[in-house]
């Protein structure tokens, strides 16, 4: 249980540091939104209506209150899943952008998982590695992966695998109009097929994954390989390294100790690399219909839609800072020092 | 001879890490003062507080509570504007000589900074004070164009020194100047302020632990332990015949380079506390061989034991409304190879404890009733 | 190409301490490294044997040398918290070192480890095994490290100025726990170190390094009383002058930057002694006095003008 002492400690005081930051995130965007110039009721009432009816409009939604009765409201509508209803499509903003959300946090999720899978040992493995052509090999790599677009190479992936080779479907979006999205159970189509049991709906799912995934996986590895590749050479130059060394500990035994040394920073990169993803994702969203986060906060932008972009920037806020925690949580449990 | 600056009392915390309510007693009650042209020796290890006292003296950090008597006026509360103008009176020389310089300012900018800083001085007469500062420290010409990097750091320091004196202060805080020095560049150093100190009669508080130096500098010496004094008196007394435990524990440690002395270290038990728990009445108790119960109990005092020699410690030297209850044979091999063996007048304890001397007052009050 | 140390020769007799004294820029912790096979690349080592136990150590293969690292030589170095891994216990720390050249069961292993912490003298054994690097004092630390250097009860052990940075009481316990169980194993030691006072009271011979050479090498009673090295009298003189009072010959200048050494002695520039053929001439290391060695060739002036 020593294990866990001032370590249990500092998870719940993360934790609740966590709470106090969304509530803050959550203030902003209200103020945000009182910031935003124009009259809503305009857009609400429509072009056809008298000044009475938007007068009458007006107290009827509240917006002549003070400020803090209507912070209060906001609050409390918040706290209910209530974020306002959608100029431009009329559904409730909460479903849209909860919706938006799973398909990104699919995409990106998958993305990522196979980004760590790929990345860290090849990082790992080009520092440890003796043989220089591999180690040419991966840096030309990071620089070409990062000097084109990303929207550049989802529509080179979609040339040569859907035209020209046509193994891929088409990008259309998440999944093929029969069979259709599986029954929603948390709204990961892939998931939701093996939970219901449903394979065509399963294979439909994967395969549209599978180009947009390969994008993002194909620009974002290398800057894991890189900090991976660096931290990996650090440590392996370190002072306790060199010491195990003369106490004639063997080189395996030694690398694995160090492991953990070496991937420390690697995870506070690529917790940091997994918020980004919840909005970097856009273009690629764009390129396959993919009909995620980044790109419906575009369109409300685009649609003055105010209320959807500020729910679009309530979810990918707390989503970055939920895996910020569970970095910092991660951290705390690999690293003895970290202050209790 | 005149009384440059005066401490009294001197206490700082610090909070300690991890929050709470515990302090860290960096320097608990230090009293001790500092006359024109000597140089004071300030002895202790780790967590002994006399890099703190260093730093209090410049208010580069603020005590918690006491005072400093410079220029007659309390620097220890001063506000920072009151206290800008002193800051030229009194200059610190650091350490680590390539860390306590600017790696992007030429040494000649370097030993001016102070002079840009404080005086109102034209561009010429910095520049020639500039000159002055190096070549009193031996720096040739050539060596105030050039950086840190390229300097070894026997130079470097000496740049330290400079820019120290650059502004003609009374007192100069020395914090370990030659400890990270080979042996013959710190005679070297060690020299230069020794003969500086002959030429401008500037004060020194000379804070080390390399005890060879300090008592080759210190006209007196403090010795601290865990934020207190537990010994003060002239050089040759503390040296060679310490009377506090620690002092004497301390002094025997250190190595002689000579083959044919026998070494006999009188090692205390254990290891320096932590400064956030303190043990009850005198700090060196648990690790004391000379303690006995009632030192748990009573905080000791400096008390002199003759010529302004002054121990604090219930044992060797103990407070007046004492009385003596049993005997104890002590010996101690000092570090020149004396034997002494004492005769404690051990005592018990009684009433209350007065204050009788501290070491700032005039020593006729030193009467043990 | 640099060389950092320079046809280095030296002789650890059963049981003995020798001291390496050097200032910065002496090259001594190159030897220490050297000897374990273990200098940083770009470094190597050019030439030369290291012999152990009749074995040379340089045309080992990787797999034997490390089988005599940690097991036939001990190493310890200054700032022991620097050279230990922060996120590892030093329990199992100590367990490593001792696994890696003995096959045991785990427990055993832990055994060892908790009574070599007994052997170190730390407090407590049993709960500090799960202590981390960082909440150890610097002495505590500096013992943890001596304990792995001799878990595997070493014929030699080398100590690279082990008491670097401690304070002085600390110095004095680390150093005479060193001294302890190098006596109770019948070890040998190379102890490097810049300080004059360790020399006199731990070795019995005493080897100077100036730029990479060994320029005076002797018994350490002989060495005090009578150095032959010019060099040897300026260290001495630097760390005795506080006792006598006064400076006899001030050391001046810097060690040479191994890029550009001077020709003929390497110390010629800063010598007092230094003549024509000290200039032109590079000295060898010669015997002038039993077990005495010096690279000087003006030996003679100054053992004479020592002595007066």
């Amino acid at each position: 249980m020593r294990f866990f002492g001032w370590r249990a400690r500092f998870i719940a005081r993360r934790l609740g540091l966590l709470l106090v930051q969304v509530w803050g995130i959550v203030t902003t965007v209200f103020i945000l939104i009182q910031l935003l110039p124009g009259d809503p009721t305009y857009l609400l009432a429509g072009g056809l209506a008298t000044p009475q009816m938007r007068v009458a409009l007006a107290s009827h939604l509240g917006l002549n209150s003070p400020i803090y009765v209507r912070y209060f409201k906001y609050m409390s509508n918040v706290l209910h899943g209530d974020l306002g209803t959608s100029f431009f499509t009329s559904k409730p903003v909460l479903e849209e952008v909860s919706r938006r959300f799973t398909a990104t946090f699919e995409l990106i999720t998958v993305a990522f998982v196979l980004i760590i899978a790929i990345g860290v040992p090849l990082g790992i493995w080009s520092a440890v590695s003796k043989k220089g052509l591999f180690r040419q090999l991966v840096t030309n790599y990071g620089m070409v992966a990062g000097a084109l677009p990303d929207f550049w190479w989802a529509l080179m992936l979609i040339l040569v695998f859907f035209v020209i080779l046509a193994v891929a479907p088409a990008p259309i979006g998440r999944i093929d109009i029969i069979p259709g999205p599986p029954q929603t159970i948390t709204g990961l189509y892939s998931l939701d097929a093996i939970l219901t049991g449903n394979v065509s709906a399963f294979e439909s799912a994967v395969g549209h994954l599978i180009l947009p995934v390969m994008t993002l996986v194909f620009i974002n590895t290398a800057g894991v390989i890189k900090v991976t590749r660096t931290q990996m050479l650090e440590v392996m130059d370190s002072g306790f390294v060199r010491y195990a060394q003369a106490c004639g500990m063997p080189l395996s035994r030694i690398y694995r100790d160090a492991l953990r040394n070496a991937l420390l920073p690697v995870i506070t990169y690529a917790g940091l690399l997994y918020g980004f993803l919840a909005s970097a994702a856009v273009l690629v969203e764009t390129v396959f219909s993919w009909g995620g986060l980044g790109q419906f906060a575009v369109s409300s932008v685009v649609n003055s839609d105010y209320l959807a972009v500020a729910g679009c920037v309530m979810f990918i806020a707390i989503f970055a800072l939920t895996v910020y925690v569970f970095m910092d949580i991660l951290q705390t449990l690999i690293d003895p020092r970290t202050s209790r | 001879m005149a009384s440059v600056l005066e401490v009294e009392r001197l206490v700082k915390r610090f909070p300690a890490p991890g929050g709470g309510r515990s302090w860290i007693q960096a320097v608990s009650d230090v009293s001790f003062e500092l006359k024109k042209g000597e140089t004071l020796g300030l002895v202790g290890e780790s967590g002994s507080g006399k890099t703190t006292v260093g730093r209090c003296l410049l208010r580069l950090v603020d005590p918690t509570s006491g005072r400093i008597l410079f220029q007659g006026g309390d620097i220890a509360r001063m506000s920072a504007r009151r206290f800008r103008p002193l800051r030229a009176k009194i200059q610190m020389v650091f350490q680590e000589p390539h860390e306590s310089l600017d790696p992007r300012m030429t040494i000649a900018d370097a030993i001016g900074e102070p002079l840009r800083l404080m005086n109102h001085m034209s561009r010429a007469q910095q520049i020639k004070r500039i000159v002055e500062a190096a070549r009193v420290v031996y720096l040739q010409d050539k060596e105030l164009a050039k950086y840190p990097h390229e300097l070894s750091g026997g130079q470097v320091q000496r740049a330290g020194i400079a820019r120290a004196m650059a502004t003609e202060p009374e007192v100069i805080v020395l914090d370990e100047p030659t400890s990270l020095l080979d042996a013959s560049v710190r005679a070297d150093i060690t020299e230069l302020l020794v003969d500086l100190q002959r030429k401008t009669d500037v004060t020194y508080l000379f804070i080390s632990h390399d005890l060879t130096t300090v008592e080759h500098i210190s006209h007196r010496v403090a010795v601290m332990y865990l934020g207190k004094v537990v010994e003060i008196g002239s050089t040759k007394q503390i040296f060679e015949t310490p009377r506090h435990p620690y002092s004497r524990s301390l002094l025997s440690s250190v190595l002689i380079p000579d083959p044919t002395r026998e070494h006999t270290p009188a090692p205390l038990v254990g290891e320096i506390p932590s400064p956030i728990n303190l043990p009850t009445g005198c700090s060196l108790h648990k690790r004391c061989p000379i303690a006995i119960d009632a030192c748990s109990g009573v905080t000791p005092q400096l008390v002199d034991v003759g010529n302004r020699h002054f121990v604090s410690c219930i044992r060797v030297a103990p407070l007046p409304s004492q009385i003596v209850q049993s005997r104890q044979l002590v010996a101690w091999k000092g570090p020149r190879g004396f034997a002494r063996v004492e005769e404690d007048s051990a005592i018990g304890l009684s009433g209350q404890i007065d204050v009788l001397s501290s070491p700032t007052s005039q020593s006729k009050d030193g009467d043990l009733g | 190409m640099v060389q950092a140390v320079d046809g280095v020769s030296l002789a650890l007799a059963s049981g003995e301490t020798l001291g390496l004294l050097g200032e910065s820029g002496s090259g001594k912790s190159t030897v220490a490294w050297s000897v374990l096979g273990l200098v940083p690349p770009p470094g190597r080592i050019d030439g030369g044997v290291i012999r152990l136990l009749g074995s040379d150590l340089i045309s080992l293969p990787e797999e034997g040398l490390r089988r005599i690292r940690g097991k036939e030589l001990g190493l310890i170095v200054q700032n022991a918290r620097a050279h230990l891994n922060p996120l590892v216990t030093i329990g199992a720390q100590i367990v490593n070192a001792y696994s890696s050249h003995n096959h045991r069961a785990r427990s055993d292993a832990h055994e060892v480890a908790v009574d070599t912490l007994r052997r170190v003298a730390i407090p407590d054994p049993e709960r500090r095994m799960k202590a981390y690097p960082h909440e150890l004092s610097g002495g505590m630390a500096q013992r943890v490290m001596i304990g792995m250097a001799i878990v595997n009860s070493p014929r030699v052990i080398l100590a690279d100025e082990p008491t670097m940075g401690l304070d002085v009481t600390i110095q004095a316990q680390v150093l005479d726990l060193l001294a302890d169980q190098v006596r109770t194993l019948g070890a040998s030691t190379l102890l490097i170190t810049r300080d004059l006072g360790i020399v006199a009271k731990y070795c019995d011979r005493v080897a100077v390094l100036y730029a990479g050479q060994v320029v005076e090498m002797a018994p350490v009673p002989e060495f005090f009383s009578a150095p032959r090295h010019p060099y040897s009298i300026a260290l001495l003189d630097s760390a005795t002058w506080q006792y006598v009072g006064r400076r006899q010959r001030p050391l001046k200048g810097m060690p040479p930057d191994p890029v550009a050494l001077p020709p003929g002695c390497r110390y010629h520039p800063r010598c007092p002694f230094a003549n024509a053929l000290c200039q032109g001439t590079r000295p060898e290391l010669e015997e002038v006095t039993p077990n005495h060695f010096v690279r000087c060739f003006r030996h003679e002036e100054v053992a004479r003008w020592h002595l007066s």
